[in-house]
Order: structure tokens, then sequence, then C-alpha cells
């Protein structure tokens, strides 16, 4: 090993000691908050209205956001499905997340796996459907893109608690 | 996964765990609206990767000279306080070092040797021929070598 090789191996491996130094990633509710305020944009720009109807779609009980259909290329989608529990200090809840990933039609990298092209969740609950409805309204956008672009068994983390502030 | 990995890129960027959570934090956006306008070969990483220092350089353009350097020193000041004195110093070199390289060096530096991207790779993210992301390597580790000392990256770590 000459030492040009050498140097660069020990500057990889300082780089990555100094990288451990910062932040883990963005927090759940920094991401949520950034996906609110986003989709406040859209729905109120005159200008992005026609697109906002693309971010979100809201129906009782579930929770499904796509990528624009404009944009969405012709493509053979995968589903998945995984179920996690969540306690919040109100209720149980069970959400359920299915997401159409770009598996079939990205085999040249297969990390596209990990990527959704949609995901939708639904969540019941065991309380009233008051509670439901409150809970609906924590998990809102609770699909945060940090959650999305976790591996798949991180999607059954605490993560998901922490989506809320209001359930610390 | 993603999320933090792609934060240690943009935090070796601008040198602030705050800044490098907003900068991935709008990339992870803006790839999730762009996912699918891109190419049926495009690869994931590299892709990401390159949004990340994307907005990263708009983060730096909406820094001040002086706050950029407030935001630095205070960066170093977090850094020594939270590890082992000797490798906080230590470390501090490399950040130093790091942040004092051009921006466009930074970039293929954190790819190439903290990502640890391909040539190839790192191209596609930077969006530059190979050739060019050979020679900013090579010239980054030159100005790394000189920065921190010749014939070896670091004093040894007592």
């Amino acid at each position: 090993m000459n030492t040009d090789d050498t140097f660069e191996n020990e500057m990889a491996a300082d780089l990555a000691a100094l990288a451990e130094r910062g932040p883990a990633g963005p927090s759940a509710e920094r991401v949520l908050s950034a996906l609110r305020q986003r989709d406040a944009r859209r729905r109120w720009s005159a200008a992005g209205g026609v697109a906002a109807a693309a971010a979100l779609a809201i129906a009782v009980g579930a929770v499904t956001m796509r990528q624009p259909e404009a944009e969405m290329p012709k493509r053979t989608a995968q589903a998945t499905s995984r179920t996690v529990d969540v306690t919040s200090p109100r209720v149980v809840h069970r959400a359920s997340m299915t997401s159409d990933t770009h598996v079939a039609a990205r085999a040249d990298d297969p990390a596209w796996s990990l990527f959704p092209a949609s995901l939708s969740i639904a969540v019941t609950s065991d309380a009233s459907p008051a509670s439901a409805h409150d809970a609906h309204a924590d998990w809102d956008l609770s699909l945060n893109l940090s959650l999305a672009l976790s591996e798949p068994a991180e999607l059954a983390s605490p993560l998901w608690r922490l989506s809320s502030p209001s359930w610390r | 996964m993603y999320g933090s990995a792609l934060t240690r890129a943009a935090y070796l960027h601008l040198g602030d765990g705050h800044a490098a959570e907003d900068a991935v934090q709008d990339a992870l956006l803006a790839a999730w609206d762009a996912a699918g306008r891109t190419d049926q070969h495009t690869p994931l990483w590299p892709w990401l990767i390159g949004i990340v220092f994307n907005h990263c350089r708009k983060h730096l353009r909406t820094l001040s000279r002086r706050r950029r350097r407030e935001r630095h020193a205070n960066a170093m000041r977090l850094t020594v306080s939270q590890g082992a004195e000797a490798n906080a110093d230590r470390l501090a070199l490399i950040r130093d070092a790091l942040l004092g390289l051009p921006e466009p060096l930074r970039c293929v530096v954190i790819a190439r040797f903290e990502q640890g991207l391909s040539v190839a790779q790192t191209a596609v993210a930077l969006s530059l021929p190979e050739g060019t992301v050979k020679r900013r390597s090579h010239e980054a580790v030159g100005k790394l070598r000189v920065m921190l000392g010749v014939g070896s990256l670091l004093p040894a770590n007592t």
C-alpha cells in the first residue's frame, strides 16, 4: 500500500469519526413539520393548488401520500405491507403501512426497493371514534419521509412514537 | 438508513448539525417529489447524495460570510466539548481542513472518502465527468496533505 492509499484510508476513517459527531439525522418532528408546512403552502397557493392534490389524500382512517400523478412514470409497482403497534398515553393504535416501491421498474439498482412511490397508512383504534380521530390528527403526516426512507426493520421502531410531540 | 447517512455527508459539508438536518430534510422532500422524474437507470444513492449537496450549496448561499464563521466556531466548540480532548483536537484538525477546501473539492472528498462512492458514482452524484472527479479528488488530497502536514494525515492519536 503506498502512502497515498494510507493517507486516503486514514482520511476515510477520520471523516467517519468526524461525521459521527454530527446529528443522527433529521428528527421525525422536523420532517413532519416540514411536510406540514409544504402541504400548507401547496394548499394555499393558487398556483400550487393543482399540485397540492398530488401530495396528500386524506380519507377516514387512512392517510395516503403519492408522488404527483403527472410525474409518475409508467412502472410496475410492488406493494409491501407492514403492521406495527404504537402505544400512546391515550390509546393503543394499530397502524398498517403499505408502500408501493420502485423495485420492479428499477432492477438496475435494488436500493430503489426501499424508496417508496406511494405510501398509505391506516390507523385503527381500540378506543372511541373520537380518540381515533385525534389519533389520526396526530398522525396527519406521520408518514414522514424520515420513516419512509428507513430500513424496513426501522418501520417498527419507536420512531413511530415520536411522530407527535403530544405523545411524549 | 438514508436519513442518517445523508446527514453525515451534509454535516461534513456544512460543519453545522442543525444546518445539516435542514439540508437533508429539504433534500428528502425534493427527492420524494423528483423520484418519479428520474431516469430508469438512475442509481439511487449517488442521486440522493447529489441532491443533498445541492441543498447544502443553497444553504451556504443564504449565509453571510460572518454567519458562517460564527457557525463554524460554534461547531468547533461543540466538537471539543463532546469528546475526549485529544481526539477532539484531532477531529478539529480534520474539520478545519475539510471546511477550508473549496466547496467543489469538499464534495468530492465527502462522496469518495466518507460515503465510499466510486469515481463513477461520484460523477453521477455531482453531475461531473469521471475525469473531473479524479482530478478534483487528486487536488483535494494534495491540499489536505498540505493543510494537515506532509506524510501523514494527522498527528498520532495518543
